[in-house]
Protein backbone atom coordinates (compact mmCIF):
# COMPACT_ATOMS: atom_id res chain seq x y z
CA UNK A 1 0.00 0.00 0.00
CA UNK A 2 0.83 3.74 -0.46
CA UNK A 3 2.07 6.30 1.73
CA UNK A 4 -0.55 8.73 0.76
CA UNK A 5 -3.16 5.76 1.83
CA UNK A 6 -4.09 6.83 5.89
CA UNK A 7 -5.72 3.62 6.33
CA UNK A 8 -4.74 -0.18 5.82
CA UNK A 9 -5.66 -2.52 3.73
CA UNK A 10 -7.07 -4.91 6.16
CA UNK A 11 -9.39 -2.10 7.55
CA UNK A 12 -10.20 -1.51 4.09
CA UNK A 13 -10.82 -4.82 3.78
CA UNK A 14 -13.01 -5.54 6.66
CA UNK A 15 -14.85 -2.55 5.30
CA UNK A 16 -15.36 -3.60 1.93
CA UNK A 17 -18.97 -5.47 2.06
CA UNK A 18 -20.82 -2.48 3.87
CA UNK A 19 -19.01 -0.24 1.70
CA UNK A 20 -20.22 -2.27 -1.36
CA UNK A 21 -23.75 -2.49 0.34
CA UNK A 22 -23.70 1.87 0.68
CA UNK A 23 -24.20 1.26 4.12
CA UNK A 24 -20.91 3.50 5.68
CA UNK A 25 -20.82 6.94 6.41
CA UNK A 26 -19.83 9.09 4.01
CA UNK A 27 -16.71 10.00 5.44
CA UNK A 28 -15.60 6.47 5.24
CA UNK A 29 -16.84 5.88 2.08
CA UNK A 30 -14.36 9.03 0.87
CA UNK A 31 -11.66 7.34 2.86
CA UNK A 32 -12.00 4.08 1.49
CA UNK A 33 -12.54 5.38 -2.36
CA UNK A 34 -9.56 7.59 -1.46
CA UNK A 35 -7.45 4.01 -0.41
CA UNK A 36 -9.00 2.62 -3.53
CA UNK A 37 -7.83 4.67 -5.79
CA UNK A 38 -3.70 3.48 -4.87
CA UNK A 39 -4.43 -0.25 -3.97
CA UNK A 40 -5.02 -2.61 -6.52
CA UNK A 41 -5.90 -5.71 -4.08
CA UNK A 42 -8.82 -3.72 -2.63
CA UNK A 43 -9.96 -2.83 -5.67
CA UNK A 44 -9.82 -6.14 -6.31
CA UNK A 45 -11.67 -7.14 -3.35
CA UNK A 46 -14.48 -4.71 -4.13
CA UNK A 47 -14.79 -5.84 -7.58
CA UNK A 48 -15.46 -9.44 -6.30
CA UNK A 49 -17.75 -8.46 -4.24
CA UNK A 50 -19.93 -6.74 -6.54
CA UNK A 51 -18.91 -9.62 -8.88
CA UNK A 52 -20.96 -11.84 -6.22
CA UNK A 53 -23.77 -9.04 -6.10
CA UNK A 54 -24.51 -9.83 -10.00
CA UNK A 55 -26.14 -12.99 -9.09
CA UNK A 56 -29.32 -11.45 -7.83
CA UNK A 57 -31.12 -9.71 -10.56
CA UNK A 58 -34.46 -7.68 -9.49
CA UNK A 59 -37.10 -9.72 -9.30
CA UNK A 60 -40.02 -9.17 -12.40
CA UNK A 61 -42.59 -6.82 -10.61
CA UNK A 62 -44.99 -8.55 -8.08
CA UNK A 63 -48.63 -9.79 -9.33
CA UNK A 64 -51.37 -9.09 -6.33
CA UNK A 65 -54.55 -10.62 -6.90
CA UNK A 66 -56.92 -8.03 -7.34
CA UNK A 67 -59.38 -7.66 -4.24
CA UNK A 68 -56.91 -9.11 -1.78
CA UNK A 69 -56.94 -6.48 0.35
CA UNK A 70 -60.61 -6.44 1.12
CA UNK A 71 -61.05 -10.17 1.02
CA UNK A 72 -58.03 -10.05 3.51
CA UNK A 73 -60.29 -7.14 5.30
CA UNK A 74 -63.13 -8.68 5.13
CA UNK A 75 -61.67 -12.41 6.64
CA UNK A 76 -60.45 -10.73 9.18
CA UNK A 77 -63.32 -8.72 10.58
CA UNK A 78 -65.09 -11.92 10.38
CA UNK A 79 -62.82 -13.16 12.92
CA UNK A 80 -60.36 -15.24 10.94
CA UNK A 81 -57.07 -15.28 13.17
CA UNK A 82 -54.73 -17.31 10.62
CA UNK A 83 -52.85 -20.52 10.53
CA UNK A 84 -52.34 -22.15 14.22
CA UNK A 85 -48.84 -22.01 14.62
CA UNK A 86 -46.85 -24.96 13.81
CA UNK A 87 -46.04 -27.49 16.72
CA UNK A 88 -43.47 -26.03 18.47
CA UNK A 89 -39.63 -26.38 18.20
CA UNK A 90 -37.69 -28.82 20.31
CA UNK A 91 -36.57 -25.75 22.76
CA UNK A 92 -40.43 -25.24 23.67
CA UNK A 93 -40.97 -28.90 23.37
CA UNK A 94 -38.01 -31.08 25.51
CA UNK A 95 -39.06 -34.35 23.40
CA UNK A 96 -38.65 -33.77 19.73
CA UNK A 97 -41.96 -36.29 18.12
CA UNK A 98 -40.30 -39.29 16.29
CA UNK A 99 -39.73 -38.59 13.15
CA UNK A 100 -38.84 -34.76 13.44
CA UNK A 101 -35.81 -34.91 14.72
CA UNK A 102 -33.97 -31.90 13.15
CA UNK A 103 -30.08 -32.12 12.66
CA UNK A 104 -29.45 -29.75 15.14
CA UNK A 105 -32.09 -31.04 18.17
CA UNK A 106 -29.39 -32.57 19.90
CA UNK A 107 -27.54 -29.44 20.43
CA UNK A 108 -30.37 -27.40 21.10
CA UNK A 109 -32.05 -29.34 23.47
CA UNK A 110 -28.43 -29.42 25.37
CA UNK A 111 -28.38 -25.56 25.31
CA UNK A 112 -32.21 -25.25 25.70
CA UNK A 113 -32.13 -25.02 29.20
CA UNK A 114 -29.52 -22.43 30.23
CA UNK A 115 -30.03 -20.70 26.84
CA UNK A 116 -33.69 -19.81 26.90
CA UNK A 117 -32.97 -17.73 30.29
CA UNK A 118 -29.94 -16.41 28.76
CA UNK A 119 -31.45 -14.98 25.82
CA UNK A 120 -34.89 -13.90 27.23
CA UNK A 121 -32.70 -11.88 29.48
CA UNK A 122 -30.67 -9.97 26.97
CA UNK A 123 -34.18 -9.64 24.39
CA UNK A 124 -35.46 -8.01 27.83
CA UNK A 125 -32.24 -5.95 28.43
CA UNK A 126 -31.46 -5.05 25.22
CA UNK A 127 -34.91 -4.55 23.33
CA UNK A 128 -36.59 -2.20 25.20
CA UNK A 129 -40.26 -1.24 23.98
CA UNK A 130 -39.77 -3.89 21.37
CA UNK A 131 -39.89 -6.10 23.29
CA UNK A 132 -44.00 -6.05 23.69
CA UNK A 133 -43.64 -6.51 20.14
CA UNK A 134 -42.34 -10.52 20.87
CA UNK A 135 -46.23 -10.96 21.74
CA UNK A 136 -46.75 -10.09 18.21
CA UNK A 137 -45.56 -13.79 16.88
CA UNK A 138 -46.43 -16.65 18.65
CA UNK A 139 -43.64 -18.58 17.88
CA UNK A 140 -41.37 -16.19 16.75
CA UNK A 141 -39.47 -16.03 20.09
CA UNK A 142 -39.06 -19.69 19.68
CA UNK A 143 -37.57 -18.97 16.19
CA UNK A 144 -35.61 -15.92 17.03
CA UNK A 145 -34.24 -18.70 19.77
CA UNK A 146 -33.17 -21.13 17.84
CA UNK A 147 -32.01 -18.40 15.13
CA UNK A 148 -29.83 -16.78 17.39
CA UNK A 149 -28.73 -19.87 19.01
CA UNK A 150 -27.50 -21.39 15.33
CA UNK A 151 -26.24 -17.85 14.45
CA UNK A 152 -23.92 -18.30 18.17
CA UNK A 153 -23.05 -21.68 16.97
CA UNK A 154 -21.94 -20.86 13.83
CA UNK A 155 -19.66 -17.54 15.08
CA UNK A 156 -18.00 -20.13 17.55
CA UNK A 157 -17.30 -22.24 14.66
CA UNK A 158 -16.36 -19.16 12.60
CA UNK A 159 -14.15 -17.71 14.94
CA UNK A 160 -12.43 -21.47 15.54
CA UNK A 161 -11.30 -21.67 11.99
CA UNK A 162 -12.38 -18.19 9.81
CA UNK A 163 -11.57 -15.06 11.64
CA UNK A 164 -14.27 -12.54 10.11
CA UNK A 165 -11.70 -10.54 9.15
CA UNK A 166 -9.39 -13.04 7.82
CA UNK A 167 -9.74 -12.85 4.35
CA UNK B 1 -61.86 8.66 12.64
CA UNK B 2 -62.16 6.01 9.85
CA UNK B 3 -65.63 5.26 10.25
CA UNK B 4 -66.41 8.23 8.82
CA UNK B 5 -63.94 8.85 5.92
CA UNK B 6 -63.87 7.63 2.55
CA UNK B 7 -61.26 5.47 1.00
CA UNK B 8 -59.21 8.16 -0.94
CA UNK B 9 -58.41 9.77 2.17
CA UNK B 10 -57.56 7.36 4.20
CA UNK B 11 -54.94 6.31 1.68
CA UNK B 12 -53.01 9.19 2.72
CA UNK B 13 -53.12 8.93 6.75
CA UNK B 14 -50.31 7.75 8.18
CA UNK B 15 -49.77 4.15 9.28
CA UNK B 16 -50.68 4.77 12.88
CA UNK B 17 -53.80 6.37 11.84
CA UNK B 18 -54.98 3.70 10.02
CA UNK B 19 -54.11 1.06 13.03
CA UNK B 20 -55.89 3.40 15.03
CA UNK B 21 -58.30 3.57 12.53
CA UNK B 22 -58.23 -0.84 12.63
CA UNK B 23 -58.62 -1.00 16.40
CA UNK B 24 -61.73 0.80 16.42
CA UNK B 25 -63.51 -1.20 14.17
CA UNK B 26 -63.29 -0.18 10.66
CA UNK B 27 -62.66 -2.07 8.25
CA UNK B 28 -61.68 -0.22 5.62
CA UNK B 29 -59.01 1.41 7.59
CA UNK B 30 -57.46 -1.80 7.66
CA UNK B 31 -57.79 -2.56 3.96
CA UNK B 32 -55.98 0.37 3.05
CA UNK B 33 -52.85 -1.19 5.76
CA UNK B 34 -53.01 -4.60 3.43
CA UNK B 35 -53.11 -2.68 0.40
CA UNK B 36 -49.90 -0.17 1.64
CA UNK B 37 -48.15 -3.45 1.90
CA UNK B 38 -49.45 -6.35 -0.01
CA UNK B 39 -46.66 -5.58 -2.60
CA UNK B 40 -43.67 -5.42 -0.52
CA UNK B 41 -44.99 -9.01 1.50
CA UNK B 42 -46.03 -10.92 -1.92
CA UNK B 43 -42.10 -9.26 -3.00
CA UNK B 44 -40.84 -10.82 0.40
CA UNK B 45 -42.70 -14.15 0.42
CA UNK B 46 -42.25 -15.00 -2.98
CA UNK B 47 -38.19 -16.12 -2.42
CA UNK B 48 -39.43 -18.69 -0.40
CA UNK B 49 -41.75 -20.70 -2.53
CA UNK B 50 -42.22 -21.75 -6.09
CA UNK B 51 -46.40 -21.82 -5.35
CA UNK B 52 -48.24 -18.47 -6.20
CA UNK B 53 -51.18 -20.07 -3.79
CA UNK B 54 -48.73 -20.72 -1.59
CA UNK B 55 -47.74 -17.27 -1.29
CA UNK B 56 -50.93 -15.56 -1.14
CA UNK B 57 -51.93 -17.74 1.78
CA UNK B 58 -48.50 -16.99 3.72
CA UNK B 59 -49.68 -13.28 2.87
CA UNK B 60 -53.00 -13.72 4.10
CA UNK B 61 -52.09 -15.56 6.74
CA UNK B 62 -49.38 -12.53 7.86
CA UNK B 63 -52.25 -10.01 7.62
CA UNK B 64 -54.50 -12.37 9.70
CA UNK B 65 -52.13 -12.79 12.38
CA UNK B 66 -51.46 -8.98 12.56
CA UNK B 67 -54.92 -7.76 12.92
CA UNK B 68 -55.44 -10.50 15.49
CA UNK B 69 -52.70 -8.97 17.67
CA UNK B 70 -52.91 -5.55 16.40
CA UNK B 71 -53.65 -4.43 20.19
CA UNK B 72 -49.92 -5.21 21.16
CA UNK B 73 -48.19 -3.50 18.22
CA UNK B 74 -46.57 -0.63 19.90
CA UNK B 75 -46.61 2.87 18.12
CA UNK B 76 -43.17 3.70 19.06
CA UNK B 77 -42.18 0.88 16.41
CA UNK B 78 -42.83 1.09 12.84
CA UNK B 79 -45.66 -1.01 11.29
CA UNK B 80 -43.52 -2.02 8.70
CA UNK B 81 -41.03 -3.42 10.91
CA UNK B 82 -43.60 -4.98 13.14
CA UNK B 83 -45.53 -6.58 9.90
CA UNK B 84 -42.30 -7.94 8.24
CA UNK B 85 -41.37 -9.29 11.68
CA UNK B 86 -44.72 -11.46 11.55
CA UNK B 87 -44.26 -12.55 7.94
CA UNK B 88 -41.03 -13.50 8.66
CA UNK B 89 -42.39 -15.51 11.64
CA UNK B 90 -45.64 -16.57 9.36
CA UNK B 91 -42.95 -17.97 6.62
CA UNK B 92 -40.50 -20.08 8.94
CA UNK B 93 -43.84 -21.69 10.61
CA UNK B 94 -44.48 -22.58 7.04
CA UNK B 95 -41.11 -23.82 6.60
CA UNK B 96 -42.12 -26.40 9.71
CA UNK B 97 -45.40 -27.69 8.55
CA UNK B 98 -43.07 -28.65 5.44
CA UNK B 99 -41.15 -30.20 7.77
CA UNK B 100 -38.42 -27.58 6.61
CA UNK B 101 -36.71 -26.61 9.96
CA UNK B 102 -36.06 -22.63 9.72
CA UNK B 103 -32.17 -23.38 10.19
CA UNK B 104 -32.06 -26.35 8.54
CA UNK B 105 -29.04 -27.13 6.96
CA UNK B 106 -28.38 -29.67 3.96
CA UNK B 107 -24.95 -29.36 3.45
CA UNK B 108 -22.08 -31.43 4.21
CA UNK B 109 -21.67 -30.70 8.31
CA UNK B 110 -18.30 -30.86 7.61
CA UNK B 111 -18.32 -27.62 5.58
CA UNK B 112 -20.15 -25.80 8.25
CA UNK B 113 -17.41 -24.09 10.22
CA UNK B 114 -15.36 -22.62 7.71
CA UNK B 115 -17.21 -20.32 5.61
CA UNK B 116 -14.63 -19.16 3.08
CA UNK B 117 -12.06 -21.36 2.72
CA UNK B 118 -8.90 -20.17 0.52
CA UNK B 119 -10.25 -21.79 -2.47
CA UNK B 120 -13.60 -20.49 -2.52
CA UNK B 121 -12.22 -17.17 -1.45
CA UNK B 122 -9.64 -17.32 -4.28
CA UNK B 123 -12.25 -18.41 -7.75
CA UNK B 124 -14.24 -15.84 -8.87
CA UNK B 125 -18.31 -16.95 -9.94
CA UNK B 126 -20.20 -14.35 -11.97
CA UNK B 127 -22.92 -15.06 -14.21
CA UNK B 128 -22.39 -15.94 -17.89
CA UNK B 129 -23.21 -12.92 -20.69
CA UNK B 130 -24.94 -15.22 -22.22
CA UNK B 131 -27.70 -16.09 -19.48
CA UNK B 132 -31.17 -14.41 -19.78
CA UNK B 133 -32.19 -12.67 -16.24
CA UNK B 134 -34.37 -15.26 -16.00
CA UNK B 135 -32.01 -18.26 -16.05
CA UNK B 136 -29.64 -16.23 -13.89
CA UNK B 137 -32.56 -15.49 -11.08
CA UNK B 138 -32.96 -19.59 -11.05
CA UNK B 139 -29.69 -20.83 -10.39
CA UNK B 140 -29.82 -18.03 -7.77
CA UNK B 141 -33.08 -19.32 -6.46
CA UNK B 142 -31.48 -23.09 -6.70
CA UNK B 143 -28.62 -22.31 -4.50
CA UNK B 144 -30.62 -20.21 -2.01
CA UNK B 145 -33.10 -23.33 -1.81
CA UNK B 146 -30.09 -24.95 -0.18
CA UNK B 147 -28.77 -22.24 2.25
CA UNK B 148 -30.01 -22.66 6.19
CA UNK B 149 -32.69 -20.35 6.51
CA UNK B 150 -30.73 -18.03 8.45
CA UNK B 151 -28.98 -16.92 5.63
CA UNK B 152 -31.33 -17.56 2.97
CA UNK B 153 -33.54 -14.88 4.89
CA UNK B 154 -30.85 -12.32 5.49
CA UNK B 155 -29.91 -12.70 1.50
CA UNK B 156 -33.59 -12.37 0.38
CA UNK B 157 -34.03 -9.07 2.48
CA UNK B 158 -30.91 -7.43 1.47
CA UNK B 159 -29.55 -8.49 -2.01
CA UNK B 160 -33.82 -8.99 -3.30
CA UNK B 161 -36.03 -6.77 -1.32
CA UNK B 162 -32.77 -4.09 -1.07
CA UNK B 163 -33.54 -3.14 2.56
CA UNK B 164 -31.31 -1.39 4.80
CA UNK B 165 -29.33 -2.61 7.38
CA UNK B 166 -30.27 -1.33 9.86
CA UNK B 167 -34.36 -2.77 8.97
CA UNK B 168 -33.23 -5.78 8.67
CA UNK B 169 -31.59 -5.41 12.17
CA UNK B 170 -35.32 -4.05 13.49
CA UNK B 171 -37.46 -6.72 12.10
CA UNK B 172 -35.04 -9.54 12.92
CA UNK B 173 -34.01 -7.68 16.45
CA UNK B 174 -30.91 -7.78 16.12
CA UNK B 175 -27.94 -5.42 16.62
CA UNK B 176 -26.52 -3.89 12.90
CA UNK B 177 -23.51 -6.03 13.86
CA UNK B 178 -25.21 -8.69 13.84
CA UNK B 179 -26.81 -8.36 10.11
CA UNK B 180 -23.59 -7.33 8.73
CA UNK B 181 -21.52 -10.43 10.16
CA UNK B 182 -24.31 -12.60 9.47
CA UNK B 183 -24.56 -11.28 5.76
CA UNK B 184 -21.11 -11.80 5.17
CA UNK B 185 -21.15 -15.50 6.00
CA UNK B 186 -24.49 -15.97 4.30
CA UNK B 187 -22.58 -14.75 0.55
CA UNK B 188 -19.31 -16.52 1.99
CA UNK B 189 -22.17 -19.73 2.21
CA UNK B 190 -23.67 -18.49 -1.15
CA UNK B 191 -20.76 -18.48 -3.21
CA UNK B 192 -19.67 -21.63 -1.82
CA UNK B 193 -22.99 -23.50 -2.34
CA UNK B 194 -22.55 -21.90 -6.56
CA UNK B 195 -19.27 -22.95 -6.96
CA UNK B 196 -20.24 -27.17 -6.12
CA UNK B 197 -23.75 -26.59 -7.87
CA UNK B 198 -21.94 -24.86 -11.12
CA UNK B 199 -18.58 -24.47 -11.11
CA UNK B 200 -18.52 -24.40 -14.86
CA UNK B 201 -18.69 -20.43 -14.26
CA UNK B 202 -15.65 -20.56 -11.94
CA UNK B 203 -12.84 -18.41 -12.59
CA UNK B 204 -9.74 -17.03 -11.17
CA UNK B 205 -9.75 -13.79 -9.71
CA UNK B 206 -7.49 -11.77 -11.71
CA UNK B 207 -4.36 -11.34 -10.34
CA UNK B 208 -3.75 -7.79 -8.79
CA UNK B 209 0.03 -7.60 -10.05
CA UNK B 210 -0.73 -8.00 -12.97
CA UNK B 211 -2.72 -4.62 -13.37
CA UNK B 212 -1.18 -2.44 -11.06
CA UNK B 213 1.60 -2.94 -13.63
CA UNK B 214 -0.45 -1.12 -15.77
CA UNK B 215 -1.46 1.74 -13.49
ZN1 LIG C 1 -5.52 -1.83 0.15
Amino acid sequence: MSITSPIQCDVVLALVPTFVDDEVTDSVASTVRRHLMDCSACRNAVQEEQTLRQWFVAAPEVEVPTGFAAHVARRAFAGDVGLEPAPAPVAAAPEPPAGRVLAFSRALVAVAAGGLVAISLFLAGSGGPEVADLDAGKGLQEALLELEQENQRLELEDSASTPEEGR
Amino acid sequence: MGALMHKPSLESQDDSLLVQGTLEGDPLCFEVLVERYQRRLFGLVRHYTRSAVEVEDIVQDTFLKAFSRLETFQQSSAFYTWLYRIAVNTILDFMKRQGRSPIRAVEDPEAMGGSMDETTERKSIRPDARLEQAEISEITRSVMDDLPEIFRTVLVMRELEQMRYQDIADVLQVSIGTVESRLFRARARFKKRLLQLHPEFAATQSNPSDEESKS
